[in-house]
């Protein structure tokens, strides 16, 4: 086994438990935000360790390239999606709150 | 037990699944997301044979025909939810006349 | 063994998103569960060899099918849950009971004939696999599915495309509708999202265009292609993007039916006196990518049709006004 080869499964690993520590946020943590918290955080490290293992391990560099491009692609998908979702969740709240 | 045969069982427990939701929910845009399920049921089924066909590479008429399929699924589901929409807009109610007492 | 525990954490995970959609009391919580079952359902297809399968599906089956869902269930979200709550006080009891046990047994029942159906089923290949590999030095292509779609079974692609057609006609029609480019601006426009749609379209047609060059000798295709383009749009659409208004000024109609009228031109022109979609020796190539061409314009066009024009009218939210005070407007 190579020094390249250890440093990827070092490296997917770490991602796979930061996936997990998301997964375990989102079904344990109580409101809205805090899951995303969880998910947002966690899971995009999770997919940055995971693209950077497999990066290690491309065979061009074309492939490092566009695993790279995913993360990034990842993360504005999913930082904008939370910006929505945590829009939506006080606009919610606003609506609920004045009743109570 | 195969892959074959695993996800072809997946396939007939879709169908069953899906076709709960179809015949006893009444709420309509619920039955048009059973009837999707029943659609994946029936896809997973096709390239489950497709897989057990293979040679060189798995039987390519089930994947066109699929392909086909997911694309006439969005347009059926698209007209399907705008009836829908257009039920609910004059009679005021999300199912079907003759549902409504039902449940 | 580790590649069939795979297989069965994919299946149990399905069937599970699958009984819970189905089963909920929350429509949109429903809606949710079905993108990702649609998600894993994409993993599926990569574990049974069908790359083309799972693009179509994460872009169209999880993710375009998604969007019109849940946009279906925005209005319905709000009664749904008075209706839950209602049927909880009214439903209920013994005659309640007795309907689930009955159909949930129905369904039980089906479930087993459905699994002896499915275990009858020969094991030994039959397929056509053969058959499509020795015709492929003439196909024009090097990807088999993308042989059988726009050669082998030309045919069926043009139905599929007049299913489009059809689907956005009759959309437009219940909606009393004449214009699909009125995409309305939702409010509150996000700055967020805005900035993302823009940056995506570009992406998304670079995407798109590989997509559509690649699915001649590897896995991708005209449809997936489309459903890139048509995705971006929805983004745009959703942001409330200036650039979706100047969607109106393309010439709608030409661009629904340039697939359709593309097929049509073929197989009177191109392919005379050998039958219907029968490519001339050496045309094929050539006459598929021009296809693809416009499956790729006339798809991507009718999906964000699709999703435009199930949204609300302007001056949705307020009491329906009358179909005779609403003046048509040209396209």
């Amino acid at each position: 086994m190579t020094l390249l080869e250890i440093g990827a499964i070092v490296l997917v690993t770490a991602g796979a438990v930061f996936f997990l520590a998301g997964t375990v946020g989102v079904l344990r943590f109580p409101d809205a935000p805090t899951r995303l918290h969880a998910v947002t955080k966690a899971d995009n490290l999770g997919l940055g360790l995971l693209a950077l293992g497999l990066a290690l391990l491309a065979d061009s560099p074309s492939t490092v390239v566009k695993l790279l491009l995913i993360w990034v692609i990842a993360l504005a998908g999913s930082a904008t999606a939370c910006q929505l979702i945590a829009n939506a969740y006080q606009r919610e709240e606003q609506q609920v709150t004045p009743d109570a | 037990m195969s892959a074959f045969e695993l996800y072809s069982l997946l396939a007939a427990g879709l169908f069953a699944v899906g076709l709960y939701g179809f015949l006893f929910r009444r709420d309509l845009v619920r039955k048009i997301v059973a009837l999707n399920v029943i659609g994946a049921s029936v896809f997973l089924l096709l390239i489950a044979i497709a897989y057990r066909n293979r040679e060189d590479w798995p039987d390519p008429v089930p994947h066109a025909m699929v392909l086909t399929g997911i694309v006439v699924a969005v347009s059926a589901t698209a007209l399907a939810l705008a009836v829908a929409k257009r039920i609910e807009e004059e009679t005021g109610a999300s199912c079907l006349p003759e549902d409504e007492d039902a449940e | 063994m580790l590649e069939r525990g795979i297989d069965l954490v994919i299946c149990v995970a399905i069937l599970a998103l699958a009984i819970r959609l189905v089963s909920g009391q929350d429509l949109f919580r429903s809606i949710v569960l079905f993108i990702a079952m649609g998600l894993m359902l994409a993993l599926a297809w990569v574990r049974l060899a069908a790359p083309d399968i799972a693009l179509a599906e994460a872009a169209i089956g999880a993710g375009l099918t998604g969007v019109l869902l849940i946009r279906a269930g925005q209005g319905q979200r709000m009664r749904g849950a008075v209706a839950a709550v209602a049927g909880a006080v009214s439903g209920g009891g013994p005659r309640r009971v007795v309907a689930t046990a009955g159909s949930v047994g129905i369904t039980a029942v089906f479930a087993v004939v459905m699994v002896f159906a499915v275990m009858g089923l020969p094991t030994e290949p039959n397929g056509l696999t053969g058959v499509a590999a020795a015709n492929m030095e003439a196909s024009g292509v090097d990807h088999a599915v993308t042989a059988v779609l726009l050669n082998f079974r030309a045919y069926d692609t043009w139905l599929e495309i007049g299913v489009l057609l059809l689907a956005i006609l009759g959309v437009l029609a219940i909606h009393r509708r004449y214009d699909c480019g009125g995409m309305r601006v939702e409010a509150p426009t996000m700055r967020v999202l805005s900035w993302l749609a823009r940056v995506i379209l570009p992406l998304a047609i670079l995407t798109a265009g590989y997509l559509y060059w690649a699915g001649t000798h590897i896995p991708g295709g005209a449809f997936q292609a489309g459903a890139v383009v048509a995705a971006a749009l929805v983004l745009l659409a959703l942001a409330g993007s200036r650039g979706v208004a100047a969607l109106r000024a393309l010439p709608l109609a030409a661009l629904l039916v340039l697939s359709f009228a593309a097929f049509l031109a073929v197989s009177i022109v191109a392919s005379t006196g050998n039958g219907m979609l029968h490519y001339r020796d050496g045309t094929a190539g050539l006459l598929i990518l021009g296809l693809e061409l416009t499956i790729v314009i006339s798809t991507a066009v009718t999906l964000a049709a699709l999703f435009a024009g199930a949204g609300p009218r302007a001056g949705a939210g307020e009491p329906r006004r009358d179909a005779a005070t609403e003046r048509p407007k040209t396209l």
